[in-house]
Formats: C-alpha cells, structure tokens, sequence
C-alpha cells in the first residue's frame, strides 16, 4: 500500500493541494494582518509556494538532477526539465532583494515616526 | 549593430557613474545622448530580433519592432530631457543612477521576446520605483515606498502565475511560440492566464478597480519623480500588456472586458479628482484617467483607434512631464503642494506652459491632445461604438471642471511670490509646449508614424 505513495501522479497530486493551501496562507495573511513585517513574510510565503509548484509538478520519480557529473556525462530525457529551475533560482534571488528592500524600508519608517502597522500609516491622504 | 546596447549601455552607465561622483550628471545626460543616436540609426533596419545562446523557442530573445522602437525612443527621449532638467539643481545623485536604472527596466520590458525576460525587467523596473518613491527619506516617502511594495508584490506573484501556468501547459516561454500554441489550452486554462496577467499588469499600469494606492504613491514622492511614473513607466506596462494581447491573438471579449474597464477607470478617475486639495494628486487622477482613456484605445482591434493611442501616448507623456516638471518648481518654491500653491505664485511663463498642458490634456485645438482624441473617437464612430465615444466625452467634461478650476486659482488676489525659473530649465518647458502646439497643427508625419506603429501591435511580431 505504501508504494502508492512513491507514484508520479500521487506525489503530484500532493504538491498540487500543499502549494495552493500555502499560496491560501500567504495571500490571507498578507490582506489580514496589520503588522507590516508579517504582511511582508505573508508574501514570501505565497511566492514560495508558486516555487514548490513548479519545480514540484516538473519531478517524476526515477529521474535525475540536470547536472552533468562524472557518470551523467551528456544531458537526456531522464534528467528533469532544467529550465525550471533555473527560472526558480532567478526568481528566488529577486523574492529576496525586495524582501530585504521592504524590510529596510520598515526599518526606517519605524526611526521616524514609531509606527509599526499598517492601519496606523495615515501621513498620506486627501487631507495631508 | 546589437540592439543588447540598449540595455548594456545604461545598465554598465548605473555602475560605473559610482566612480565618477562629481560628473554623474553630464555623464547620465551623455549616455541618454548616446541612446537617442544609436536609437536614431538603429530605427533604419527595423524588424530585428537577437537570440542569445541556443535558437529560437529555447533562446532568451529580445526582439525590435516598429512598436518597440517608438516607446524605446520614447522612453529614452523623456528620460534625457529629465536628466537635462536636472543638471542646474543640486539634486541628489542618486536620481541619476536610479533614472538610468529605470531605463533599463522599462527598455528590457519593452524589447523581451520572452515571458520569463518579463518578469526580471518587470522586476528590475519595479524594485527600482520603489527605491525612487522612498527617495526623499521622509516618513511621507516610506509610507509611499511600504505601500508600493506590498501591491507591487502581490502583482509579481499574479505574474508568476500566469508564466508558470504557462510553461506547465504548453511547455514554452518564448511569446510568439506562445502565441502559436495558446489555442491548445483549455478554456479555464486561459481564463486563469489572462486573469493573472489582468491583475500582474493592471496593478502596474493604474488601472480601475486596481489603481486605489497609485494617488498616495504619487502623492508620497517628489514632483520631479512623478514624472517617470507617469510618463515612463506605466507607459511601459500598457505597451507589454495590450503587446502579449494581441501576440497570442486572445479572445475579443478580453478585449472588450479591458475597454469597458478602462472607461470605467477614466470617469472614477475624474469625478474623485474634482475633490482633491492636493496638486500631486489632482495630476495623479489625470494620469489615471488618461490610462484608461489608453485602455480603451488600445482594445479595439482597429488600426485608426490604435493610431489615436500611440498618438496620445506620446502626447500624454511629454504633456505630463511638462506640467510635473512645472509642478516641481513650485513644490521646491514653496515647499508643499496642496492646491493653494496656485494662488500664490506670479510667474506668467508658468501660467502659459499651464494652459497649454491642461488644454492639451482636455484635447482642445490647437493641441495635440486635440488630435489624438479625434483620431479615437473617429475611430470609436467608425466601428460603431457610440455609447463609449459618449462616454469618453462627458467625463472630459469633467475633467474640464477641475483643470480650469486649478487655472482659476492663479487669478486670486492673494499677495504673490514671484518665482524665477533658470534659463535651461525654461527652454526645456518651453520646447515641450512648442512640440506640443507643433503635433497640433501639423500632426500628419507623427499621425504617420503612430499608424506604423499601431499596425505593428496588431499585426504581430515582425512586422
């Protein structure tokens, strides 16, 4: 019974409901929370789940990692699709430049005024 | 010659100008100098496309067309009269590095052949809006900069969707490969594709019912900055966005779906504009209502209405960087922009450039905004759409009210303060206005090369 877990299509499957749970997560998180540090951790949290999905729904069991090494010595179709994951690589690299950019910019938003949430940020307005 | 130098010049520019901290300014002007040139001479041998590494469908491709080529001109064209502008002033240095930045972004975005280039253009052109929004390092600006980024990263991952449902359907990033096989998808499929791309892109470009943080943005930075939102990148957006539309030849009613947004977008635009105290603002709703006059434009699969957007693009852009620019003289004047400013300044050149700006955006002859919206409602009469081209002229109307409201400031009676404007700075308003008045009265070869190019966007890639 337990082979059935080690299947393609389960395994799919699996990655298919997991990743959308945490997309869920992150997107409700990111319009329901008032903390700006969670709303922005809510958002990496929903772009992480759109990388478990691609490179998960590219993986098949029995294949092998797009690396040419000692014993892989030309690439084939048993290796998985490289494009990807190199996608995902370029992808996670700008996630993290502008979480680290947000993240500056809450830091200097909390030095000059004290503010920490979202509801509280009213220097903007018809008002102002 | 590689159309790669486009992208290479200024992006090699942004980091060697660290080193050369005194001269930032005249080396960011040369380099804009420089692009406008090779843009000159490249526009000769035109279609070009440039596959890097592999052949075409695997390829990272960036392709030179018609379309292309004139928002490429034109974006380097705004950002070197932005730079122009800013050599007298003691601005900050980093507005050059971040102008520069911003030109890569906004040309990668425009020349990809490829979906994924999008996204990183997309990206590069975002992080740095929001670096430029934050840029006076007030509580203002944060409170701007924190906004923009939680929407800008909730449309990155709407993009994302798109590109990986993509990829996991039809197996190809490469547009035109796109565009062969789009059919092949399901119909839920696309549905959820061009949803994604709805909202990725219409948050980008300011659209109703995704455009309720763009006036605060806009209200948050400098008038100066405001510039190369309104000209440059939003611009930038519409041009991909309706440019992927009609690449993968999708359904019409999108289309339909995207014209009647944006005349929706144009009217609340205009009727929350009446409201406003603050100059930024006022201008902000203009921009916004000028999009969505450009939603509609760019919808209808129709050579003459297309012909009017690219001409009111290109009207709209030079018309908004000459009133944001004037703007920015008063704001640094008086250090604020609400609306009482326009009561208190004396400036009869300021005065004029307004008039010209705000006559020009009502589309008012002799202006070029004038002839720009013709050519849509023609174009709007000509395949039949009468409730639209009605509803494009009442909230003109509208927009009538609040613009001359603003000119009817200037006749107060409250004791004025003279404002004196550096010579260079006059004569880039002043050509402004001129080329504006000049498109009105003999638009025929810009109406020439707008049709060029409006047959380019509908016709494909390579034409």
């Amino acid at each position: 019974m337990l082979d059935s877990f080690n299947q393609t299509p389960f395994l799919h499957s699996v990655i298919t409901i997991g990743s959308f749970l945490i997309l869920l997560i992150g997107l409700v998180g990111a319009l329901s929370k008032k903390n700006l540090f969670k709303i922005f951790l809510s958002l990496a949290i929903a772009e992480s789940s759109l990388f478990i999905y691609f490179i998960g729904m590219h993986f098949s069991i029995g294949k092998i990692a797009p690396i040419v090494t000692n014993k892989v010595t030309e690439f084939s179709n048993d290796m998985v699709d490289p494009i990807p994951q190199a996608m995902i690589l370029t992808t996670i690299v700008i996630g993290i430049a502008v979480l680290s950019l947000a993240l500056s910019f809450i830091i200097s938003y909390y030095k000059l005024t004290g503010k920490m949430r979202i509801d509280d940020m009213n220097e903007l307005g018809e008002d102002k | 010659m590689s159309i790669l130098y486009f992208i290479a010049i200024p992006l090699l520019a942004s980091f060697l100008t660290l080193f050369f901290k005194n001269y930032l300014r005249y080396i960011s002007v040369a380099i804009n100098a420089i692009l406008l040139v090779l843009a000159y001479f490249i526009i000769e041998n035109l279609p070009i496309t440039e596959n890097l590494s592999f052949d075409s469908p695997l390829a990272i491709s960036f392709v030179l067309t018609k379309g292309s080529a004139f928002f490429m001109t034109l974006f380097i064209g705004i950002s070197f009269l932005f730079s122009l502008y800013n050599i007298t002033q003691n601005s900050r240095r980093d507005i050059f590095i971040l102008t520069n930045m911003l030109l890569i972004g906004v040309i990668g975005l425009v020349l990809s052949g490829d979906i994924f280039n999008i996204y990183i253009f997309f990206e590069i052109s975002s992080i740095t809006a929001y670096i430029l929004t934050s840029l006076n390092r007030d509580a203002k600006a944060y409170n701007g900069a924190i906004k923009y980024m939680i929407i800008g990263s909730i449309a990155s991952i709407f993009l994302l969707i798109a590109i990986i449902t993509i990829y996991l359907n039809i197996g190809t990033l490469n547009l035109i490969t796109i565009g062969e096989r789009f059919g092949y998808m399901g119909a839920n499929t696309q549905f959820l594709v061009l949803l994604s791309l709805f909202i990725g892109f219409g948050i980008k470009t300011e659209i109703f019912p995704l455009n309720f943080w763009a006036v605060d943005i806009y209200q948050a930075t400098s008038s100066k900055i405001n510039t190369l939102f309104s000209s440059i990148l939003s611009k930038a957006y519409i041009f991909v966005f309706f440019h992927i539309a009609y690449l993968w030849n999708v359904d019409s009613k999108y289309l339909l779906f995207t014209a009647m947004i944006g005349v929706i977008s144009f009217g609340i635009a205009e009727v929350s504009s009446l409201t406003s105290k603050d100059t930024k603002r006022v201008f902000a709703y203009s921009t916004l209502g000028q999009l969505g006059v450009l939603f509609i434009g760019f919808s209808y699969n129709n050579i003459t209405i297309m012909t009017g957007a690219i001409f009111l693009v290109f009207m709209h852009s030079i018309t908004k960087l000459m009133l944001f620019l004037s703007l920015d003289i008063l704001e640094q004047r008086f250090g604020q922009s609400s609306i009482e400013i326009f009561k208190q300044f004396k400036s009869p050149f300021l005065i004029i450039i307004f008039i010209i700006g705000f006559l020009s955006l009502l589309g008012l002859p002799p202006f070029g905004g004038f002839i720009a919206k013709l050519t849509i409602l023609s174009g709007l009469a000509g395949v039949g759409a009468y409730i639209m081209m009605g509803a494009i002229l009442v909230i003109s109307l509208v927009e009538a009210v609040y613009l001359f409201r603003l000119l009817s400031y200037t006749k107060d009676t409250q004791p004025k303060v003279k404002i004196s404007i550096p010579l260079l700075q006059k004569a880039i308003l002043a050509s402004i206005a001129f080329a504006i008045i000049y498109f009105g009265i003999f638009p025929n070869a810009l109406l020439d090369i707008s049709q060029q190019v409006a047959s380019s966007i509908i016709g494909g890639v390579h034409v």
